[in-house]
């Protein structure tokens, strides 16, 4: 007998996407190019209120002579970068062994024990699996404490720090651009939290985030 | 407005985009080409119909709506229509590997079927969706869909040659699975190095 489930999963392929920031704004760019077709269609539509809606659009936009053009206000920078998917306040029930200050907007805890937590979209699917074996982390932040077993070496690494403490981003192989961040505890413990290529974080998102999680007492630690 | 709207979007696809490719590449039977522009046609259709998208009561089920009235139309295109050819082409003119030999199967299988009754198998057992959900995404009766995953579930035993178990139904608060990919770096925290 097969598990049709489990063979519709295989002939779907991997859940992996490579380059997922260049690839969603390509989808953002078809995006705009629909809405500046339909937005052009429906004005060639009406072609008399055409000609009114360009002459007002002159008399709006016509500057007035002997002025000088209006800078754009100045905006602040954001705080997080343009690009991955923003920060929010977590005001969710706090998971078990770290406290969290901020999550990805639209994402919940989707897993939490005292060895392993993991993020994903709230739609997503629960990525649990029996009792002692691994679990699915596609598409998810994964968060856990690891013994001090260093971090790894050839792979490329970035120095980081979060608040004061140094850390390392590694940047891991054959997941798209899958990071690692691994930040020493006093305790010489190790932060570890991976963050699925699917997220389009740069370094500083990724340490943001870092920053806003905090290990309790009940976190256990594994070997890595 | 725009700058919101434009990052709403990327969040969204940035989260959801490789699910919706992985079931775009079943409800085209493995054809990845295809698999892609129909995706693409239905993150355009969204992004168009965005102020609607986000007051849907159900956006997942929304864009599965969105997902298979895209796979209609892209079937529609002219040079999507199947057409006699002289000779036969000396290889596969579409790649639909999927990495296993029993995926590879299936999916030769889900080929064999018309479109809409491999869509009631795709979202009935890949997205453990419910009859009416399935229904809706469909939007034909509940009716259509049971009998449809009857006969599909049929006609798959007897291409493969092997019995299929359907998957049990889901029971709220029981799971019923825990498949998992079996990629390594999916799997495994962090030797992926």
């Amino acid at each position: 007998m097969s598990d049709l489930r489990t063979m519709l999963h295989e002939a779907a392929g991997p859940l992996v996407t490579t380059d997922a920031l260049a690839v969603a704004d390509a989808d953002l760019a078809r995006g705009h190019r629909a809405l500046r077709r339909r937005r052009a269609a429906r004005l060639g539509a009406g072609s008399g209120l055409l000609a009114v809606a360009a002459l007002g659009a002159f008399v709006l936009v016509s500057p007035t002579p002997g002025s000088t053009p209006v800078p754009a206000p100045a905006q602040a920078a954001p705080k997080v970068a343009t690009s991955g998917i923003a920060l929010v306040s977590y005001t969710g029930k706090q998971p078990v062994g770290y406290t969290l200050d901020k999550i990805p907007a639209g994402w919940e805890v989707k897993h939490s024990d005292a060895s392993l937590l993991t993020l994903a979209p709230e739609d997503a699917k629960d990525t649990a699996s029996a009792p002692g074996e691994p679990f699915s982390l596609i598409g998810t932040i994964a968060v856990m404490s690891e013994k001090d077993t260093g971090v790894p070496s050839g792979i490329p690494l970035d120095k980081i720090r979060v608040g004061d403490r140094p850390g390392v981003i590694a940047h891991m192989k054959g997941s798209g651009d899958t990071r690692t961040l691994f930040l020493k505890q006093p305790s010489g413990a190790y932060l570890v939290i991976q963050v699925w290529s699917g997220l389009g974080w740069d370094n500083d998102q990724i340490v943001e985030f870092a920053s806003s999680v905090h290990i309790t007492k009940d976190a256990e630690l594994t070997a890595g | 407005m725009r700058a919101a709207r434009d990052e709403e979007f990327r969040r969204y696809v940035l989260a959801r985009r490789p699910e919706l490719l992985r079931t775009a590449t079943l409800l085209t039977a493995g054809d990845r080409h295809l698999a892609e522009d129909v995706v693409q046609a239905t993150l355009t259709r969204l992004y168009l119909a965005w102020p609607a998208f986000q007051k849907a009561k159900n956006p997942n089920g929304y864009a599965r709506r969105a997902l298979v009235n895209a796979m209609v139309d892209e079937r529609r295109r002219p040079w999507r229509r199947e057409h006699s050819l002289a000779e036969l082409p000396d290889r596969p003119v579409v790649d639909r590997s999927s990495g296993t030999a029993r995926g590879d199967r299936l999916t030769d299988a889900l080929g064999r079927l018309p479109p809409r009754m491999r869509a009631a198998v795709v979202f009935r057992y890949f997205h453990d969706l419910s009859v009416t959900d399935t229904a809706d995404a469909l939007g034909c009766s509940e009716g259509t869909v049971k009998s449809q995953t009857a006969r599909a579930l049929d006609r798959l035993r007897d291409v493969m040659g092997t019995p299929i178990d359907p998957p049990a139904v889901p029971v709220p608060g029981v799971r019923t699975t825990s498949f998992r990919p079996a990629t390594a770096p999916a799997t495994n925290f962090r030797r992926s190095y």
